[in-house]
């Protein structure tokens, strides 16, 4: 169980990066069992039977949002980092009186130029990933697992989410037969639900996932600091699990307040990594 | 029995005239004090090399000599890998140390002047004006009280700059000249920044992380009257001295009275004897015949420090040329910095005309590494 290892170890993927040695290797039955086995069909469906719908009334209702931007100011007043505007849409951060980053059209610093080229071309991100043996999508493949969206920043994985769309759930079947996946485009979709429901499963994914997500990043230059969306079968193996885009610009609110979950504090890492990235 | 390595009937090199001493006016130019001072007491010890490496070879010899393997994905696009790790890469000629950000600021004159500011830089006081705008700028002309630049804001390689406007006919000539220069695929398009005149010696910096690994004069191209040879002459012997130069040979104008005519000058002219005589208004070393000389142990710590406040007013960038223009190379007062560019070629300062070859290769691949292991 995935929670198992996290807690037995210690080793939440985003808090500490020495564990990954010590390590009971997950993919011992992950991967090998899996083999043989065919692969699941309703990954999304275990998943809300599983993860979900025993916690349904935790769902966040709709409430007064902050923006990403705020969220960063916040984690960058918290270190005494000071905003500066420059002009419209370009920002200057300044901490002790010295530039350390800035946020320029949506990006901060933590971004090259060369990696928002790279990111420009979906082709060109799959030539990097591909180059770092990293699985990917192929162009136009339709998804059939369960979506994930992680956030990285520096080499760590500060926050994942699971993507699923409104469901209906029969009680007197129970378990992943009880699910219904609703089209999230229908207006009539599930009483109550958004149209992508966003579970924190941070703490839930293997290390093996939260690599995968961390090494995707990594295959860009000058990246660091990126949302990157997987499709996997399951929670803790790899198996048929691959990158399906690296997202310079994904937007933090929904790491922070997912409709399901604690959400992660996905502004303060970035914050804390453009200070180390500065290396005053 | 006697072996000759060289033929014995090569002619001795010819008696070479003594090259005039220059003789500075009454109030000599920085450019001109550091010609006279730095350059023509060893006008003979002009570089020759005899073979170059361009801008991304550079980068690459380094990149191998820190053990690094190089990926090309495509000829623009280039991962540098350590140890199976992604430490970086480059994007044309610029490498993963320069932010989104910091790219589209160094685009833009205009939006680098404000970057500058905003850090309390001490960059010439400008303003950046709509072309269409152009009673805009005679007003801001007036209100400057002295004499401008007039430049495109997303120029490059000093096209359509035009220096020391003083008047509304020079502001409308230089208007012309910026319009007809600016780049046609930048955002600031539209753009011509219009700032004081602030002469100096013309400095750029090479600043990685918070050191200058590299520093030269930019000189535009000049000639030393002997009251007797032409200009056309002095010139055309001046280029031809290059030619062993592999750098810079390929670089040379060609001095034509089209060139001269904002000079007064014409090929025939004759120059007084000892007059140092530059050949453009600016040091153009793409194309124009400057000479890039190495100044880096000459410079003044402080003009280093301002050097490297320039680079750290633009966010996210971690190596770039610092553009600075010094009344001397000994102080930082009066001097600004100009222009902080990432897209600078460092070959000027892997082959200077005079003085040192200085590795700003090794300086930004070591910096890579170092933020890589942040
Ligand atoms: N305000 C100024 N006062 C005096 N001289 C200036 C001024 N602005 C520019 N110049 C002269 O013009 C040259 C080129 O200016 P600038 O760096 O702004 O243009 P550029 O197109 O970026 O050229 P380069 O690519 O060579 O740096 C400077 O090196 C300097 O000699
Ligand atoms: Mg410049």
């Amino acid at each position: 169980m995935p929670t198992e290892l996290t807690s037995d170890t210690g080793s939440h993927p985003g808090h500490a990066p020495g564990d990954e040695t010590e390590q009971e290797p997950v993919t011992q039955d992950a991967g090998a069992e899996a083999e043989d086995q065919p692969l699941p069909e309703n990954a999304v469906e275990r998943f809300i039977a599983e993860h979900v719908q025993p916690r349904r009334h935790e769902f966040r209702s709709a409430e007064q949002l902050p923006s990403a931007a705020q969220l960063l100011g916040t984690a960058l007043a918290r270190r005494r980092i000071e905003v500066k505007k420059i002009v419209e849409g370009r920002w200057a951060f300044y901490f002790a009186g010295t530039v350390i980053g800035g946020l320029s059209h949506g990006l901060t610093t933590l971004v090259s130029a060369h990696a928002r080229r790279v990111l420009g071309d979906a082709e060109a991100l799959r030539g990097h990933l591909k180059l770092m043996d990293i699985p990917c999508a192929e162009e136009g493949a339709e998804l059939s697992g369960l979506q994930l969206r992680g956030f990285v920043v520096g080499r760590e994985l500060v926050s994942m989410l699971a993507l699923i769309p409104p469901y209906e759930y029969d009680d007197a079947v129970g378990g992943p037969e009880a699910v219904r996946l609703l089209d999230s485009t229908a207006a009539d979709s599930g009483a109550g639900q958004p149209q992508v429901i966003a579970v924190d499963v941070t703490e839930l994914v293997s290390e093996y996932i939260s690599s995968l997500a961390v090494d995707a990043v990594r295959a860009v230059p000058g990246l660091f600091a990126a949302g990157v969306d997987l499709e996997v079968f399951s929670l803790e193996s790899l198996r048929s699990a691959v990158v399906l885009d690296v997202d310079e610009n994904a937007d933090l609110l929904p790491h922070h307040v997912p409709t399901l979950g604690p959400g992660r504090d996905v502004a303060d890492a970035i914050a804390e990594q453009i200070l180390i990235s500065a290396a005053l | 029995m006697a072996q000759t390595y060289f033929p014995a009937s090569a002619p001795p090199p010819p008696p070479r005239a003594q090259r005039p001493h220059v003789e500075l006016g009454s109030e000599p130019s920085a450019t001109e004090r550091f010609i006279a001072e730095h350059i023509e007491p060893r006008h003979e010890a002009l570089r020759r090399w005899s073979s170059t490496l361009p801008h991304e070879e550079l980068l690459q010899r380094a990149a191998r000599r820190k053990k690094m393997t190089i990926k090309k994905i495509t000829d623009s696009n280039q991962l540098f890998f350590l140890s199976g790790v992604v430490v970086g890469g480059m994007d044309g000629v610029i490498t993963s140390l320069v932010s989104h950000q910091a790219r589209r600021v160094s685009r833009s004159k205009a939006m680098t002047k404000r970057y500058l500011t905003a850090s309390d830089v001490p960059t010439p006081k400008g303003k950046a004006i709509n072309p269409t705008e152009f009673s805009r700028a005679v007003k801001y002309l007036k209100s400057l009280g002295g004499p401008v630049t007039v430049k495109p804001s997303s120029g490059r390689a000093s096209k359509g700059i035009t220096v020391n406007v003083t008047r509304e006919s020079q502001l409308r000539q230089a208007w012309q000249a910026a319009m007809a220069a600016r780049s046609a695929t930048s955002e600031s398009r539209y753009l011509i920044v219009m700032e004081e005149y602030t002469p100096g010696l013309d400095l750029r910096a090479y600043v990685v992380g918070s050191t200058v690994v590299g520093a030269v004069a930019r000189l535009p191209l000049y000639v030393v009257g002997d009251g007797i040879s032409t200009v056309g002459s002095l010139a055309d012997a001046e280029i031809s001295r290059r030619g062993p130069n592999e750098y810079l040979k390929g670089r040379q104008p060609e001095v034509t009275n089209a060139m001269l005519a904002p000079l007064e000058l014409t090929r025939d002219s004759v120059l007084p004897f000892g007059k140092l005589q530059p050949l453009s208004a600016i040091a153009d070393t793409t194309r124009g015949g400057g000479l890039a000389v190495d100044v880096l142990d000459l410079l003044a710590d402080e003009l280093k420090e301002l050097a490297v406040e320039g680079l750290w007013a633009i966010p996210g960038l971690g190596a770039a040329a610092v553009d600075l223009l010094a009344p001397s190379l000994g102080s930082a007062e009066g001097a600004v910095v100009l222009d902080v560019n990432p897209y600078a070629n460092i070959m000027q300062f892997h082959y200077p005309a005079y003085g040192e070859p200085r590795r700003v290769n090794d300086a930004v691949m070591e910096e890579i590494l170092e933020r890589a292991s942040r």
